[in-house]
């Protein structure tokens, strides 16, 4: 007795079955393919997601370098601080920002320089764009007035929406960052955050 | 002994077998074609993350350089992009990456080490006192082109990036 053809009509129901079972597997992948391509897209969309906020931070880093850069090294020789060199400290955030573009989108990285010479630190609104404010110990508040040049910061929260090249509508991509000035090392550098107010 | 029973039961058996392995044959080449694709993705990923990087490296060497032409800062850039692709593991030679270096600090320069990849006639424009760093690289240089059998090679593709840095060097 064959063993293999019983445990083929014992599992199947017999021969009868067994020839229905021809094809099977090709009914089964026509049947799968939609839920395959769609997986496909689902991996394509988060990979292109990841990669579009990682060019968003690169992009945002590289604004707040720039915003702490022209208010931090305004000072004590180069004219102290002033409400025009805070203008121009958001305007070349501003500028560096817009100086990007996110690959795979059409979306440009415009955003607004959030500047209100009147207004503490320039901060025309608070949430905003790009804030300038007081850093110190990992606490950010953009309504205090930094006592010192190396407390001076700038923190830009950009948030953009692209459009999912994959079928999927569309998508929001946010990226914060902070900088401040580090007057021993003659340069801005980028500073983590633990806690951000508007006070 | 020879029954006429058996031998039916075995051209069955065998008829059975054959339409499983024609299954099988037509099953896993398009199941492998989208393994391979997600496969493909995610090296290109990986790929283009590291470029990303690279660029932003790059940038940053320079930024923190004394002012000078694009000429000036291009070797450190070069230096501290390949710097960065050796230490995420992969090798690239001169003849596959590209490097640009397009300054503003005392004037409006460009200087490029490697193959011509990637014009940047696209750019947006450079801000004053910035510097901008691309960093281009062919495909299938960094990770494998798996998708080639299937006659969409990756290999004539290159991933690049820009970013911009402001001078952040000495106050000079």
């Amino acid at each position: 007795m064959n063993s293999s053809r019983n445990c083929n009509e014992a599992a199947c129901g017999g021969l009868g079955q067994t020839r229905q079972r021809r094809g099977v597997a090709i009914v089964w992948l026509l049947a799968c393919i939609p839920v395959a391509i769609v997986a496909l897209q689902l991996v394509l969309e988060i990979g292109w997601l990841h990669r579009t906020r990682s060019e968003l931070q690169v992009a945002v880093d590289s604004a707040v370098l720039a915003g702490a850069r022209v208010w931090g090294s305004s000072s004590p020789d180069a004219g102290g601080d002033s409400a025009l060199i805070r203008t121009a400290a958001k305007l070349a955030a501003q500028e560096t920002l817009s100086a990007h573009r996110l690959s795979g989108t059409a979306a440009l990285l415009g955003v607004a320089s959030n500047d209100g010479p009147a207004q503490v630190n320039n901060n025309l609104a608070c949430p905003g764009t790009i804030l300038l404010g007081d850093y110190v110990s990992g606490v950010f508040s953009a309504g205090a007035v930094p006592p010192i040049a190396d407390r001076r910061a700038c923190r830009c929260s950009v948030t953009v929406t692209v459009s999912s090249p994959f079928g999927f509508g569309s998508r929001t991509v946010s990226a914060t960052s902070t900088a401040s000035w580090d007057s021993v090392a003659v340069r801005a550098k980028l500073v983590t955050v633990s806690s951000s107010s508007c006070l | 002994m020879f029954s006429p029973r058996k031998a039916t039961t075995q051209n069955r058996e065998s008829h059975r077998v054959g339409v499983c392995v024609l299954e099988l044959i037509i099953v896993v080449p398009i199941v492998m074609m989208f393994l391979l694709a997600v496969v493909t993705f995610g090296l290109i990923l990986s790929e283009s993350t590291q470029v990303l990087q690279a660029a932003n490296i790059g940038a940053q060497q320079a930024s923190v350089q004394a002012r000078s032409s694009a000429s000036s800062l291009l070797p450190q850039v070069v230096t501290a992009v390949d710097s960065q692709f050796a230490a995420a593991g992969f090798s690239v030679s001169d003849s596959n990456r590209q490097v640009i270096v397009e300054s503003s600090t005392i004037d409006s320069s460009i200087a490029s080490a490697g193959p011509g990849l990637y014009s940047p006639a696209d750019a947006l424009a450079i801000p004053a006192d910035s510097v901008r760093v691309t960093v281009a690289v062919r495909l299938g240089v960094m990770s494998e082109d798996f998708m080639a059998t299937y006659g969409f090679s990756i290999a004539n593709g290159y991933a690049f990036y820009r970013v911009v840095k402001k001078y952040n060097g000495p106050s000079i």
